[in-house]
């Protein structure tokens, strides 16, 4: 039976929440996607007593919840990027920002 | 930078952009019973406002939305990104709002609230109309500087970038201004689940077209709404022949 870390139980427990509020967004499927593999993810570590290796692991589920952020950010971008801009005004704006990154 | 800055940041709730939009069965709107969220160029414009406050940190932001009930979420969201209190303006059926009526909103909150800068959105991704901060800098008299790709806030000036056709202009404009974001400004802050939970403690108030004075009546009628043409489909062909007959006969491009 694993001993209760108290504190470190609260903090498995709001990463959880995190991550699942972040999968709602998930591109692949919440229900049939996201959620299973969130659960068996934390199901294989349900056993870990030792703190350190704890802590190691809501460190790796934060760094989840870095990189899910920066995807949607880069989804969103893309999507509303071939949007609204016109290609030639893209090459354009690349131009110019090399040119003034070789004047520096 | 000796006073403190207010910024307003107006934001609209939208269909998310994700969400493939259809054209309602009696082609007067779209379907509305789908995902919303923060219109995208609004995100961008809390992000400025926020970073504009981590710089100088006696900033306050005001974040303001016209709409239904629901778009208390959107302005939660604002808060959560790192806004300091908000504003709802209740507009029963804001598929019926448009940017004049907006516009002369955002007016009667910014003689009331004094801002010393206004950042928007450059346009909405649901009706594109691309007019509201234009018309709110002209309703004010104020200076604007729209699709904004860098701002750089000095004591009493703002130096913003601008993506104009076929490259970059930089104009410096004196405070109050009005700033519309474009895309490349900068990358907006994902709204944390902790946040959005400390964002409900923070001060919302409610407001409406009556008490500030404002007339609404939409000036646009929407008579028709349809989906653009469906694309037909390709077709193979036997042989060279009968692909010179068809470009002939069927295209009639040579």
């Amino acid at each position: 039976m694993t001993i209760l870390n108290q504190p470190l139980r609260s903090e498995v427990i709001a990463l959880y929440k995190q991550l699942v509020y972040l999968g709602r967004d998930y591109p692949a499927g919440y229900t049939n996607f996201f959620r299973p593999k969130l659960k068996a993810a934390f199901m294989k570590k349900r056993d870990l007593v030792d703190e350190a290796e704890i802590r190691k692991s809501i460190a790796f589920g934060n760094y989840i919840i870095k990189e899910l952020e920066a995807m949607y950010y880069l989804k969103k971008y893309r999507t509303l990027r071939a949007r609204y801009t016109v290609p030639e005004e893209d090459a354009h704006i690349a131009l110019q920002k090399a040119l003034e990154s070789q004047r520096i | 930078m000796s006073k403190s800055l207010r910024i307003i940041v107006p934001v609209k709730r939208v269909i998310d952009y994700a969400v493939k939009v259809r054209v309602n069965p009696a082609k007067t709107d779209v379907d509305r019973n789908v995902k919303h969220s923060m219109n995208p160029f609004d995100e961008i414009a809390v992000e400025e406002a926020v970073r504009i406050k981590e710089r100088l940190p006696s900033t306050e932001i005001i974040a303001v939305s016209c709409g239904s009930a629901k778009s208390q979420e959107t302005l939660r969201t604002a808060l959560a990104m790192g806004a300091d209190k908000a504003i709802h303006v209740e507009v029963a059926d804001d598929s019926k709002l448009q940017p004049l009526g907006v516009a002369k909103l955002l007016k009667a909150i910014a003689e009331e609230q004094k801002p010393d800068l206004i950042i928007l959105g450059k346009q909405a991704i649901d009706d594109d109309s691309n007019q509201t901060g234009q018309m709110l800098a002209g309703l004010l008299n104020w200076p604007q500087a729209t699709f904004a790709s860098k701002v750089e806030i000095t004591d009493t000036l703002a130096k913003v970038t601008r993506e104009v056709d076929g490259g970059l202009e930089t104009i410096s404009s004196k405070l109050p201004a009005i700033i519309t974001t474009d895309l490349r400004l900068n990358e907006p802050r994902y709204a944390s689940l902790p946040n959005i939970m400390k964002a409900k403690k923070k001060p919302l108030t409610k407001s409406t077209p009556e008490q500030l004075k404002v007339d609404i009546t939409p000036r646009l009628e929407t008579i028709k709404v349809e989906e653009p043409a469906k694309r037909q489909g390709g077709k193979k062909v036997e042989s060279v022949d009968d692909l010179i007959d068809k470009l002939k006969n069927e295209a009639k491009v040579l």
